[in-house]
């Protein structure tokens, strides 16, 4: 059994008169232990996929299968403590509260999970170790996505989700945070679902999720993924 | 500006409407506040100035201590064009009646009532032919009821707390002097109530000054001024031109008005010195005249006196003859009586006697002719047993005769057979003869029928033998039968004979018993014979019963007539005894009754006539303008008062108001900031794009300021002046749309609202448009002053250090929650506190453990020395402990150092030593305790404030008199209802020459009556109160707990102003919390979202937020609390009355109210928001930064 399954999985947006159908039957699976790239257009449904998989948006009808049990007959507490302990969220705007040092933010995450590693070490481990007692404003957008990884990965979460985690950095920033992405997914065998609209990045996966229109159009298995170093785009 | 920008503005109110609402509103309750009080004194004073120009209130007022005439009036009017009208006015002072008992003030004093002549001339001008004349002034305003048409109707004073409850229309008053006789004065001392009427000249339930009662005129009553006898005016009302022009209570106004006083004074003198002239003319004869008609009627009173006197003697005679007539047939009466139960007892023994023996005969007989009866039975039922053997013996004794009948019958058979058969006998073969036939055949035909028939008949021979075969069985079959029937007769033979003797001897028994019955009944005959006898006895027996009963009647009937008729004697006698008795008291009464009645009327006319002449080498005019008039600074004072507050109070809710808007444009911009951003880029210059949020604020605020005026100008002047119209009367509030105030509150409010809109744009317009459209940089994070104070950082948890810093992220939210929450509880607390201030006025004053402890107060009517008159009689009551004399007038005291003029008691305790058991003196802020000495005056405590009044000064007082007296300060003592100036008789003696006249005593109850439950206490009070009213010279009884009570009225009115001020501080509270949280909320929704993507739970993102605003709350309500102290203490020192001080402390309880309330909002405030925060989407944390 695959460590994530969705089966024919729908979801469909009301906005006034307008029916979105944002997921129209989406199936897949991924592997413990991979880097999955979800990558499409914008409007290919790739956020509701993220947004379901973390436990923050509920699907009309199909299965969610997250580490063997399913997700979507969670009540709202249930999938809270979901969220607390099973998955990290890595946002594309970082999502840092202001007002709390990097080592309090990601403190945050980690005063509430049960099996959470040490901040200050999560911090060394992704290259912040001297910027601890920095707020968000002090920091740059990579060092802020960094601090937001630290946050997702303090938690000790089986389940790593970035939504367009390089979308508001520059090229060599992002590079760098694919990188830490790619290594924490091969170091720790966590799996990592990365959403993305950039094509080029696909190679760096073991597996590519290709949605257009809310489908799964192709989903092709990388046997040997690309170093980001290695990837141009 | 396009049509397009214009239709974007109506869509963001449109689509924030609640913010728009949460503008409107608070701007609406800050400016209705604003304006609501600010109109409220203006409204006041308007009202009262419309009032004083319709009623024609007059500007001067000029009294002279010998009264006024017409030539006074036309010397005044000479004075100046300008003095427009002078009009003559009447007044006498009296006391009150009401069902024999004279009328008492809330304080326990005597009412003492002013009697105001109408001049019905200018009424009837006025009223049928509407002349508005000037000359008629103090036009009365009638509010219910008539003017008066006659000499003996009159108009009653509107004020509730003035007027006693039973100056109803329709009721009558009689009005009695003060020791004097009031015939002197007027020609009726019975009124009729018509009308209930206000006066301009009295504004305020004060009422003034008197030489009578108390000393203080209680209420007034208006009559036509034909009952006065006097000749000449008591006052007169001056009326300047153009007066009505100014502000009643302007200083213009009292500028305009001082030179006529001025010239007023001026020609004082010379008419002083005429009126002098003219009395010492006339007064001497008007004596002597007077004298004349005293010794007339002293005479013709005489005359009838001796006639009463005859009257009594022939009643007192009559009235021995009839108690002697009454005694005889009382005697009657006792000896018919006796005789005629005595005669019945004796008839009723007899009578009992025969009626017993009679029965006892009775029963006898019943019981004997029962018992025959019984035996008689007996016997028929034997004699009938009899019967039937002797009858069954006699059957037996025929059977038997019967059978031996028969025996011989057969036995004759037997024989002629055996005949027969001898003859055939031997012959065995032979035929029979013919005889032997025939006699064959006979003996057959008897003997065998049936043979016969058969054989024989036709036989006419045979063989003998043959006819042995016939015979011989009949002859057998006799022989048998004779046999059994030989049997038969033995047995009964036997039968019989056992029978017999039994037969005999019951035969025997029957015939003794028959014989002993009938002699019994011959006994039973004659037993009844004696009954009868005894019946005939008994029934004699019984007519004389009935004879003797009947007499009995007839004796008791005879005796109840004589009782009946004895009766009614003895009560014409009683009647007639009691009339008598009446008679010869009133008789009694009568004669100092006639001498009183007709001398009275002129030893007062020459007393006063006296007096006036006495008083003549000192005269004077006192000329007084409309401050002096009762009540009229008082007004003046609390309309001031009032304005005081308006500047305070709604400056809070404006504050409060400003933070608010500023608050909700600062974010409403921030979530424009992209839009912004867009129209900049677009080529929309900065000031139509700041239009957008000027139009949208300001038009909010101008709502707001409509509905908020709209409410304000009404609702707080009618709630304010309704609490106030208790003390005040005045018509009906007039609501002026107060232009000034909403001039200046629209003001305020469109520059609070465009400023707070001007802040909030002024940074986002500056940047360039990309900046704009660029997500706004997060507020960077900050280190907090705390966290450098290590060893406290250090030791908080994580999620207080969250809460630390959140707290001082947003500084212009925390100060305003703070400021806004602060300001609610202030308020909150202010109005609490003037609660309690209000309250302690009574609590402090008559509650336990207050000032005025002593339990009551009694007026006499002549000053009492201590030791012997009415003063003993309380002394001595039962319920009374121990009592203590004191003199008490009321007088008019000021100072040099401020204006203020107040009605101040000067009492002086007999022994100062012992007041403290009455009255607490005590210095309320260092606890000082105080006795009155020669050492100088104690003042109380508001009386020193108002005149500026420290220890050491002196203060001035005047007495009714119109004499003025000063006196020194050694202290000054907590006090909270009236004013009073405690002073040492030694003192008094020092500086009125005199040792003061000792007219009131205080006492307390024993502690038993004190200890008795509510009911009882009541009861037993109201007890004491009969009892020392009805001893003569006693003038009114006052309990404490009646005027407590009865400051209850007073008090009420300002808590309902208090009220007013809650319940607005109260919405305040609600809107701000509100708001703010609201908005706080909606700043951090992405933040939130953040947190609940990270796992947190519902609560645990509540409680995140609730922490920091329950420290916020906490910061504001501490805040305010102090926020509230000072406003508490501008509130009671400008909101203050004259005759009232208000408590100074804020009682523990208010704190805790306002601290919970505020909390309690707080909660609420925090149950909605939680309803919001659940419904944050955790989507939104996906999405760009606004």
């Amino acid at each position: 059994m695959s460590f994530i399954e969705l089966n024919s999985v729908y979801k469909k947006y009301q906005t006034g008169e307008v029916v979105i159908t944002a997921l129209d039957g989406v199936t897949f699976s991924v592997e413990q232990g991979e880097l999955c790239i979800v990558v499409g257009p914008s409007g290919a449904g790739k956020t509701t996929v993220l947004n379901i998989l973390g436990g923050i948006d509920d699907c009309d009808d199909g299965k969610v299968r997250v580490g063997g049990e399913l997700i979507n007959n969670y009540n709202s507490k249930n999938l809270a403590m979901y969220r607390r302990h099973d998955v990290g969220f890595v946002f594309q705007f970082y999502n840092l509260v202001p007002n709390l040092t990097a080592l309090e933010n990601v403190e945050l995450a980690s005063q509430i999970s049960n099996k959470a590693l040490n901040p200050t070490r999560v911090l060394e481990r992704v290259g912040l170790g001297d910027r601890l007692h920095n707020f968000p404003a002090q920091l740059s957008g990579g060092e802020q996505q960094r601090v937001s990884i630290a946050r997702a990965l303090a938690k000790n979460p089986k389940l790593l989700l970035c939504d367009e985690p390089t979308g508001a950095l520059d090229y060599a920033t992002g590079k760098q945070i694919l990188t830490l992405l790619q290594e924490t997914s091969k170091e720790t065998g966590m799996t990592v679902v990365i959403i993305t609209h950039n094509q080029a990045l696909t190679p760096m996966a073991n597996r590519v999720i290709s949605m257009r229109n809310g489908r799964v159009q192709r989903i092709t298995v990388n046997d040997n993924p690309l170093p980001v170093e290695q990837i141009e785009w | 500006m396009t049509r397009t920008y214009l239709k974007s503005i109506l869509r963001s109110v449109q689509s924030s409407f609640s913010r728009f609402v949460s503008i409107v509103l608070i701007i609406a309750l800050g400016i209705a506040f604003f304006v609501g009080i600010k109109a409220t004194a203006p409204d006041m004073r308007n009202t009262a100035q419309d009032y004083f120009i319709d009623c024609n209130l007059m500007d001067i007022r000029v009294q002279s201590s010998v009264g006024l005439t017409d030539d006074d009036i036309q010397a005044i009017m000479n004075i100046d064009n300008a003095i427009e009208a002078v009009l003559g006015q009447k007044f006498k002072d009296a006391l009150v009646l009401v069902n024999g008992e004279i009328e008492k003030d809330i304080d326990g004093t005597q009412i003492s009532t002013r009697v105001y002549g109408l001049n019905t001339g200018l009424l009837a001008n006025y009223l049928n032919y509407g002349v508005d004349e000037a000359v008629y002034m103090n036009r009365p305003r009638l509010i219910a009821g008539e003017y008066p048409d006659n000499e003996n109707e009159c108009l009653v004073d509107a004020s509730a707390l003035s007027t006693p409850d039973s100056y109803q229309i329709g009721n009558t008053i009689t009005l009695v002097g003060d020791n004097e006789d009031l015939r002197a004065s007027l020609t009726q001392n019975e009124f009729t109530i018509v009308g209930i009427i206000q006066s301009p000249y009295y504004v305020s339930f004060e009422r003034g000054n008197t030489l009578i009662g108390s000393g203080k005129v209680g209420t007034f009553i208006i009559v036509p001024d034909t009952v006065f006898v006097q000749d000449y005016y008591t006052e007169l009302y001056v009326k300047i031109a153009g007066s009505d022009s100014y502000d009643p209570f302007s200083n213009e106004y009292r500028n305009y008005i001082s030179p006529y006083i001025g010239m007023i004074k001026a020609v004082a003198p010379a008419r002083l010195e005429a009126r002098v002239e003219y009395l010492q003319n006339t007064l001497p004869s008007k004596i002597a005249d007077a004298e004349a008609l005293l010794n007339d009627a002293s005479a013709s009173a005489g005359s009838q006196v001796e006639e009463l006197k005859s009257t009594i003697k022939s009643l007192q005679e009559s009235k021995t003859l009839l108690a002697k007539q009454l005694a005889q047939a009382q005697e009657t009466y006792n000896v018919t009586l006796a005789d005629a139960e005595e005669e019945l007892a004796l008839n009723r023994i007899d009578y009992d006697n025969n009626m017993t023996e009679y029965n006892k005969l009775l029963a006898e007989y019943q019981t004997s002719s029962a018992a025959l009866a019984e035996q008689e039975a007996e016997y028929t039922k034997a004699y009938a047993a009899f019967t039937t053997k002797y009858q069954e013996y006699q059957k037996n004794a025929q059977t038997l005769a019967d059978a031996k009948t028969k025996v011989a019958s057969t036995e004759r058979l037997i024989a002629e057979a055996e005949g027969i058969m001898q003859m055939l006998e031997n012959r065995q073969n032979d035929q029979v003869t013919s005889d032997e036939m025939a006699s064959i055949r006979d003996f057959l035909q008897a003997t065998n029928p049936d043979l016969y028939e058969s054989i024989i008949g036709s036989t006419t021979g045979g063989l003998a033998s043959e006819m042995v075969t016939y015979i011989q069985p009949v002859l057998k079959g006799y022989q048998q039968d004779l046999i059994v029937q030989k049997a038969q007769i033995s047995e009964l033979d036997q039968k019989l004979k056992q029978a017999e003797p039994e037969i005999e001897s019951t035969k025997i028994t029957l015939e003794t018993t028959r014989r002993q019955l009938d002699d019994a009944t011959v006994q039973k005959n004659a037993s009844y014979n004696t009954l009868l006898d005894y019946s005939t006895k008994l029934s004699s027996a019984g007519a004389d019963i009935t004879s003797t009963d009947f007499q009995l009647s007839l004796q008791k009937i005879q005796t109840q007539m004589m009782i009946t008729e004895l009766t009614n004697q003895l009560n014409t006698i009683d009647t007639n005894l009691t009339t008598a008795q009446a008679a010869l008291q009133s008789a009694n009464n009568q004669i100092s009754g006639i001498l009183q009645e007709a001398t009275g009327s002129y030893q007062q006319q020459i007393d006063n006539a006296k007096n006036l002449l006495a008083s003549l080498d000192n005269v004077y005019w006192n000329i007084y303008d409309r401050y002096d008039t009762p009540g009229y600074s008082s007004f003046s004072s609390t309309t001031q008062n009032l304005e005081v507050l308006a500047n305070i109070f709604p400056i809070f809710f404006f504050v409060v108001a400003a933070l608010v808007c500023l608050t909700t444009m600062t974010r409403m911009i921030d979530e424009d900031r992209t839009t912004l951003g867009t129209l900049k880029a677009l080529g929309y210059d900065n000031r139509v794009i700041a239009s957008k949020y000027i139009i949208y604020s300001l038009s909010a605020c101008l709502i707001g300021c409509s509905i908020g005026i709209a409410m304000g100008m009404y609702v707080f002047p009618f709630a304010i002046f309704k609490a106030y119209s208790i003390m005040f009367t005045i018509p009906d509030l007039q609501y002026v749309l107060p232009v000034g105030s909403v001039v200046i509150g629209i003001v305020i409010a469109l520059t609070c609202t465009l400023v707070a809109t001007l802040v909030a744009l002024r940074k986002d317009l500056s940047e360039v448009p990309a900046m704009l459209m660029r997500a706004k940089a997060p507020k960077a994070g900050k280190r907090i002053l705390l966290e450098n104070i290590n060893f406290i950082w250090r030791k908080l948890r994580f999620s207080s250090k969250v809460t630390a810093r959140n707290l001082f992220r947003n500084k212009q939210r925390l100060f305003m929650t703070i400021i806004g929450i602060a300001g609610c509880s202030a308020l909150m607390l202010s109005s609490l506190g003037m609660y309690n201030s209000v309250s302690a006025i009574r609590s402090r004053q008559y509650g336990e453990n207050s000032i005025s402890h002593y339990d009551f107060q009694i007026m006499f009517e002549d000053p009492q020395d201590g030791t012997s008159g009415e003063y003993k009689t309380v002394a001595n009551s039962n319920s009374v402990s121990s009592t203590l004399l004191i003199s008490m007038k009321s007088v008019t005291g000021y100072s040099l150092r401020s204006d203020a003029q107040m009605d101040v008691y000067l009492m002086s305790p007999s022994d100062p030593s012992l007041l403290a058991d009455y009255i607490t003196l005590q210095n309320r802020q260092n606890g000082k305790m105080y006795t009155p000495s020669i050492a100088g005056a104690l003042i109380t405590e508001k009386f020193a404030r108002d005149t500026n009044t420290k220890v050491g000064d002196t203060v001035f007082i005047q007495t009714s008199d119109s004499k003025t007296y000063e006196i020194f300060v050694a202290g000054i003592v907590e006090n909270y209802t009236f004013h009073y100036i405690y002073i040492s008789p030694d003192y008094y003696a020092e500086i009125f020459g005199e040792w003061p006249a000792y007219n009131y005593c205080l006492g307390n109850l024993t502690d038993v009556v004190r200890a008795s439950d509510a009911s009882t206490l009541a009861s037993l009070k109201g007890q004491m109160a009969t009892k020392l009213m009805a001893v003569g010279g006693i003038q009114a009884v006052s309990f404490n707990s009646d005027v407590n009570e009865s400051l209850s009225e007073i008090t009420d009115a300002l808590i309902a102003v208090v009220a007013v001020f809650f319940i607005s501080a109260l919405i305040l509270a609600f809107v701000v919390l509100y708001n703010l949280t609201n908005i706080n909320i909606l700043e951090r929704t992405r933040e939130l979202a953040t947190l609940k993507v990270l796992g947190f739970l519902d609560n645990e993102v509540n409680s995140y937020v609730l922490r920091e605003n329950l420290i916020l709350t906490m910061f504001g309500t501490a805040f305010g609390m102090l926020l509230g102290i000072l406003l508490h203490y501008l509130l009671i020192t400008y909101a203050e009355i004259d005759t009232v001080m208000f408590g100074r402390d804020i009682e523990w309880y208010s704190y805790l109210l306002s601290v919970v309330l505020t909390f309690v909002f707080a909660a609420i405030v925090n149950a909605l928001i939680n309803k919001k925060l659940k419904k944050i989407d955790m989507v939104t944390s996906l999405k760009s930064v606004e």
